[in-house]
């Protein structure tokens, strides 16, 4: 079955991973609630807020999430010569004009095999074409595989938890005089460090090197390379993860081993370290990172295949 | 003397690619603190870094009084004597739970308007813009405003430089060699730098002329934060550290820093401070760092006297990349000679 069909696309199951934990933020933290303050506001720029249980407290929204992590792995993918858009509105794969497919883009191809019913070619055609990160994150017309949840600041039994939150002053310093630089200044407002959002991270069908890539992200969240959020040259946004649980469970797991999904993947034995049962994996806290170290390997390994 | 106000040209060139890791990226371990004969430095130097925020000081009792207060000779009464008590109190110095901090907003703007004022025209052309500044301004006197500033920056404060932007996009625009690595208006930088923690130091508060008061931690006392880079040249590395007024070695000269720094007609010297590498890491995904005599692989750390050599040669590498157009000036030693009103 996954001979045929490529795991990109959406008519096949082959395995599900979930990641999930806790984002702790180290430095002041800022989502912002866009250029204008909220009415009410007392600060220039506002942390993004959401009501749950009736209090509205700061959050992760997925969406900042999926940023962090794919404009991470599109770096990590460039540096290792392989082709990834940025994703962003009209430079994705998507967009793409080939000469096979008449000039056409790939998503003119695309849509025009769907809509006379040959949606194998329409599939064969993304999965040749779009870029690994397309599969994963998605594109336009086409859901990814790596679903981000908001990132609430809830406690292990899902309750709400009280977030402070701190006003930092920022002003410039005008070059020539020394003094403060005339209309510089503004206020902004920051989730105080320690504050816990759970997060979760839910993955479809992802080749082990790609789980390797994700994870890849992740650790460069939690080791401070990468940050969230706002203000991030200024110190804002740094976070690192505590209570990681990973779980990979479905048809290409067999007693602890992660199949190879497609021809450039490689096989991955978690047996050793993980909890196995049937077909199903489970790792916690540093057990899960050595999941994340050893899926690491897979995308290192197979990502020069990748290029071919 | 007025100041000649010489068209100048800012050198810019497409930013570099964001998207893709090619170059050095890792973290730099930076302590700083503030000067102290205890120490062997030439100053005692207390430091403000401010909130931005004023409060209010007064008799909260009164206050009571006055809420409480239902006659109205007795509530004039006390509002005279509340206007009388509040004050305002003293400048808080910048924290968060964390404690007291130096924002890493603060120190990246430190250590980036220094070494915009460190680069100087060659010819009719510049290296860098300056990112914030009003319009140039005719040597002020001793006394006015900006005048130990002038002093201090001469050489690079002669000439109109135009700020970078980068709205239309990062495919569009051309920028300046410190807007490519600090970031401006629609260009992510490629530095990044922490909070500065403060390490057990704790502050006081001192009442200075003309009824200013602040809060400032006192000589000696030191914080702690890291710098990360991102697909930086060696050369460009060194810039930062020289940014921070580091030469030949680990140890920094010293800089000025914060509020009241320029002021030598206080009670105290304000805002004298050296910036250390405690350690260089490379990150794993980096490039390799070959500069001088110095090679360090992705994913290692060097820290200690290791770093003396290592600084010298990222330093020296922008020093002769820079030639002729990096000056390194003492702006401790120059504020130090000016005497106000002279």
């Amino acid at each position: 079955m996954s001979q045929r069909i490529p795991w990109s696309s959406h008519r096949v199951r082959l395995r599900d991973a979930v990641v999930e934990g806790y984002l702790v933020n180290d430095s002041p933290l800022r989502v912002g609630a866009g250029r204008e303050p909220p009415l009410g506001s007392a600060v220039d720029l506002a942390v993004l807020r959401v009501a749950i249980g009736g209090k509205k407290v700061p959050y992760i929204p997925g969406s900042s999430l999926k940023g962090v992590f794919r404009s991470t792995a599109m770096q990590l993918a460039l540096a290792k010569g392989l082709h990834a858009c940025s994703g962003l509105s009209g430079y994705t794969c998507m967009d793409q004009e080939f000469t096979e497919y008449g000039g056409s883009t790939l998503m003119g191809y695309v849509q025009d095999r769907l809509r006379v019913g040959d949606v194998m070619e329409a599939i064969r055609a993304f999965h040749e074409k779009a870029c690994l990160l397309c599969k994963m994150f998605g594109s336009p017309s086409f859901t990814g595989h790596v679903v981000f949840s908001d990132a609430d600041p809830l406690d292990e039994r899902g309750e709400v938890v009280e977030v402070p939150i701190g006003v930092r002053t920022g002003i410039a310093i005008d070059r020539r005089t020394g003094a403060v630089h005339a209309g510089a200044l503004y206020q902004v407002e920051y989730v105080e460090p320690g504050a816990r959002f759970r997060f979760t991270i839910a993955a479809t069908n992802l080749p082990n090197y790609a789980l390797g890539l994700l994870f890849k992200a992740l650790r460069m969240l939690h080791e401070g390379w990468v940050r969230v959020g706002g203000f991030k040259t200024r110190g804002f946004g740094r976070v690192h993860v505590e209570d990681l649980r990973i779980s990979i469970w479905g048809l290409t797991v067999e007693q602890g081993k992660l199949v190879a999904i497609d021809d450039k993947d490689l096989e991955v034995d978690l047996g050793s370290i993980a909890r196995v049962e049937e077909h199903k994996v489970v790792a916690e806290g540093a057990v899960a990172w050595q999941v994340v170290g050893k899926l690491e390997e897979v995308w290192e390994q197979c990502s020069a295949r990748l290029k071919s | 003397m007025g100041a000649v106000q010489r068209a100048l040209k800012v050198l810019r060139g497409r930013p570099r690619d964001r998207s893709k890791a090619d170059g050095l990226a890792g973290r730099l371990k930076v302590s700083l603190r503030t000067c102290s004969r205890s120490l062997g430095d030439s100053y005692d130097s207390y430091l403000h870094v401010g909130t931005g925020m004023l409060k209010f000081s007064f008799d909260r009792s009164l206050l009571e009084k006055v809420t409480g207060s239902r006659e109205r000779v007795n509530l004039e009464s006390f509002i005279r004597e509340l206007a009388e008590t509040m004050s305002v109190d003293y400048a808080l110095f910048s924290s968060t739970r964390a404690g007291v901090v130096v924002p890493g907003s603060s120190v990246k703007g430190n250590v980036r308007s220094r070494l915009e004022l460190s680069f100087v025209p060659k010819g009719d052309a510049v290296r860098a813009c300056f990112v914030r500044s009003s319009q140039p301004i005719l040597e002020p006197k001793p006394g006015q405003q900006g005048w130990r500033h002038y002093r201090i920056w001469r050489g690079s404060l002669e000439g109109h430089r135009p700020a970078c932007t980068c709205v239309e996009g990062p495919e569009e625009c051309e920028v300046c060699l410190l807007c490519d690595i600090f970031g401006t208006a629609g260009l992510k930088g490629l530095v990044s730098f922490s909070d500065f923690v403060g390490v057990g130091t704790s502050t006081v508060k001192l009442d200075l002329p003309y009824n200013e008061k602040v809060e400032a931690v006192p000589p000696g006392s030191r914080f702690s934060g890291e710098v990360y880079f991102f697909n930086l040249k060696p050369e460009e590395l060194g810039l930062i550290l020289f940014g921070m007024g580091l030469s030949d070695s680990r140890v920094g000269r010293p800089v000025l820093l914060g509020k009241l720094k320029y002021r030598r007609d206080l009670p105290h010297i304000f805002g004298v401070v050296r910036y250390e590498l405690e350690s260089l890491e490379l990150a794993p995904f980096s490039k390799g760092l070959e500069v001088g005599s110095s090679s360090i692989a992705p994913g290692s750390v060097v820290s200690g006297e290791k770093l003396d050599p290592l600084v010298k040669d990222l330093v020296g590498a922008a020093k002769q990349a820079y030639a002729e157009e990096l000056i390194e000036v003492d702006e401790v030693g120059i504020v130090g000679s000016l005497t106000s009103g002279v």
